[in-house]
């Protein structure tokens, strides 16, 4: 099957006033249609950064994609004019943020923000005709009696609620794709677990292909088709969500997943972390970005950068010292 | 909303009670009306008679409960100096003001909130340090300076527009824009600080993502979630265009309100004075009431607060 969206060589650097900060440097993935794609990486390695390159949503003051491919349907958007891409924001692909209660408009009700990402893409649309598909879109999201909540106001929602009509908006014109940035981060536990329900019902529903950004790897596990590792601006290995979590290779990798806590586990046993933080480090790079934190890491690691290569079927990853299949 | 409107009410007639009062007194610190009206060398008899037509010979508490009665009953008084009745004076006074102060307040907020837009957008760029700079400059500018430079440049050098009076269209152009300098640039100045501050906000972005083109963006989210500051100081600057205009009518000889006013309170002549004070200190208050209920109409969440 053809791939929705082709990302190559995707490098955005943030230029402030004393440095340039490298945030993506250098990222390949491509999206199926209807797949679900984990963007998985801690905190500061570029995964917001990914997220709205794709989308044209940087701050062209100190931010610049610096070089890269992004083909959407085979329509390069890196560098597209503003109004064609206005007309794929909001329908060919849609975006969900981290927190709801900063991302949705304090002072329009929950009826006059879905009925806007409708009328922009559809002038013709009357409110009375958008009525009836926004009920059944609150509905779809599970908004108990959606006619009672047309003419909330934002804050008048729980967090939980806030996130289910971000979804709305970003559902109501069928989109071909769905950005999730990291969307239960702001959310309690429980209601986590029911709005990434949620997501998985609703790709089945509307067909769509996901990309799930999120530091968490439980909540990639969960519902991903496939696992982009990031760290500090690149991929550092990317397989199915199957065989990251029964053959991870790149030592970063293991060290994500022998720090998420087992349930079964001793309570006793203290959880392994990965010690040090993201390092970003400056162009040009002529070592292993995460060599310094590597118990791995040879002379090799600190002269030139791996490769990211291809070791089995779908499984690519960008490390020297790598688990050889055992 | 209703409670919190007449509670709004009380205190704001409780306000203008305030000041009339502060006034009664304090044109009456500045000496004795009779001075002005007599001439030198009149007999004390004849002062005496005319202290007590003014009722100015009586204690000053007793006047002003006399006044303060006046004024409940709408009797507001008589100006010596003009022979008319005081409701009379304002009658012809007050429009002439109007027809200055309330273009020029329609000219400071739109071009106010247009500069302030243009500067947030380009933020940083060359026209936004220009506006800056500019609403600076008039924002510090006087109004007597600006309007005597004007007159200089405007009406003697290049002989464009007449330095006084209100004969003609072109006599409105210099008094307005003198009125309306600094409004225009305190509104440019926080519109732009505002506008660059909800700008930031994760929203939007999300409106961005909507695929909502960026001038819809700017106005549907930008500007409208800007606009309680941004409304607030416009009717701030009521206040500021009274306060301008009893200036910039001396300077352009305007006969309006402002210029009646400062030559009542030079010549003593308290009821004009207690009348104007009345006018310009309800007006603003009128307007200060409608920022306080606009907040309530333009933020659902201070509407909900109020409930
Ligand atoms: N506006 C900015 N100016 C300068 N540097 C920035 C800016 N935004 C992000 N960065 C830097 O770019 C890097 C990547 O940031 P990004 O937000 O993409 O990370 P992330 O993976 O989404 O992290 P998180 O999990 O915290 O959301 C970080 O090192 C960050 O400090
Ligand atoms: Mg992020």
């Amino acid at each position: 099957m053809d791939n929705i969206l082709e990302v190559r060589n995707l490098r955005t650097y943030y230029h402030t006033r004393t440095r340039t900060v490298p945030a993506v440097d250098g990222v390949d993935f491509t999206l199926k249609p209807k797949e679900i794609l984990g963007l998985v990486g801690e905190s500061g390695c570029g995964k917001t950064t990914v997220a709205r390159s794709v989308v044209g949503l940087i701050n062209r003051r100190n931010t610049k994609i610096e070089s890269g491919e992004i083909l959407f349907k085979g329509q390069e958007l890196n560098g597209m004019d503003s109004h064609r891409l206005c007309g794929i924001r909001g329908k060919g692909i849609s975006m969900i943020f981290q927190d709801p209660f900063v991302s949705l408009s304090p002072v329009y009700t929950v009826f006059s923000q879905i009925y806007e990402v409708m009328k922009a893409h559809d002038p013709e649309i009357t409110k009375a005709q958008a009525r009836g598909r926004i009920i059944e879109l609150l509905q779809n999201v599970g908004i108990p009696s959606p006619e009672l909540r047309l003419d909330d106001y934002p804050f008048q929602l729980s967090g939980g609620m806030q996130q289910r009509v971000m979804i709305a908006i970003a559902l109501a014109n069928n989109p071909d794709i769905l950005i999730a940035d990291e969307p239960t981060t702001a959310l309690d536990v429980t209601v986590q677990a029911q709005v990434l329900d949620l997501l998985l019902q609703l790709r089945d529903r509307y067909e769509m292909a996901m990309i799930l950004i999120s530091h968490n790897l439980a909540v990639v596990a969960s519902i991903c088709d496939r696992v982009c590792v990031m760290y500090g601006g690149v991929v550092v290995e990317e397989a199915s969500v199957y065989d990251i979590f029964d053959h991870p290779m790149h030592p970063y990798t293991k060290g994500l997943m022998a720090s998420i806590p087992s349930i079964s586990g001793d309570r006793k046993e203290e959880l392994f972390s990965i010690k040090g933080n993201v390092e970003v480090i400056e162009p040009p790079v002529t070592c292993c970005r995460f060599c310094k934190r590597c118990e791995r890491a040879t002379e090799e690691c600190r002269l030139s950068e791996p490769p990211l290569v291809e070791v089995g079927p779908g499984h690519k990853v960008r490390c020297f010292n790598r688990d050889r299949e055992d | 909303m209703t409670g919190f409107a007449i509670k709004r009410i009380l205190k704001g007639i409780f306000t203008v009670w305030c000041i009339w009062t502060i006034v009664f007194f304090l044109v009456r610190l500045t000496g004795d009306p009779t001075d002005w009206l007599v001439e030198d060398g009149a007999s004390t008899t004849y002062v005496e008679q005319l202290r007590q037509q003014l009722h100015v010979d009586e204690p000053l508490h007793i006047q002003y409960i006399e006044s303060l009665k006046d004024l409940l009953t709408g009797n507001l008084g008589y100006s010596r100096q003009y022979k008319k009745d005081v409701i009379l004076l304002y009658k012809e006074r007050l429009p002439q003001t109007l027809k200055l102060a309330l273009p020029s307040l329609l000219l400071g907020a739109v071009f106010g909130v247009a500069l302030g837009t243009v500067a947030a957008i380009k933020h940083d760029s060359f026209a936004d340090k220009t506006v800056r700079v500019v609403t600076v400059v008039f924002h510090t500018l006087p109004n007597f300076c600006l309007g005597i430079i004007m007159i200089l440049f405007f009406s003697l050098t290049l002989r464009w527009f007449p330095s006084a009076g209100s004969a003609t269209w072109k006599s409105y152009i210099m008094p307005m824009l003198t009125l309306a300098s600094g409004p225009t640039a305190t509104i440019a100045r926080l519109t732009r600080n505002s506008l660059v501050n909800t700008m930031t906000n994760e929203y939007i972005d999300g409106a961005r993502m909507k695929g909502v083109s960026e001038i819809n963006v700017i106005i549907r989210h930008g500007l409208r979630n800007s606009l309680s500051p941004v409304v607030t100081r416009i009717g701030m600057q009521i206040g500021t265009i009274i306060g301008g205009s009893a200036v910039v009518e001396n300077v352009f000889s305007w006969p309006g309100m402002g210029q009646l006013l400062v030559t009542a309170a030079k010549n003593r002549d308290f009821q004009v004075v207690q009348l104007g004070v009345l006018i310009i200190a309800t007006t603003v208050t009128i307007a200060h009431i409608l920022i306080d209920l606009s907040h309530g109409w333009l933020d659902p969440r201070v509407r909900e607060q109020v409930k």
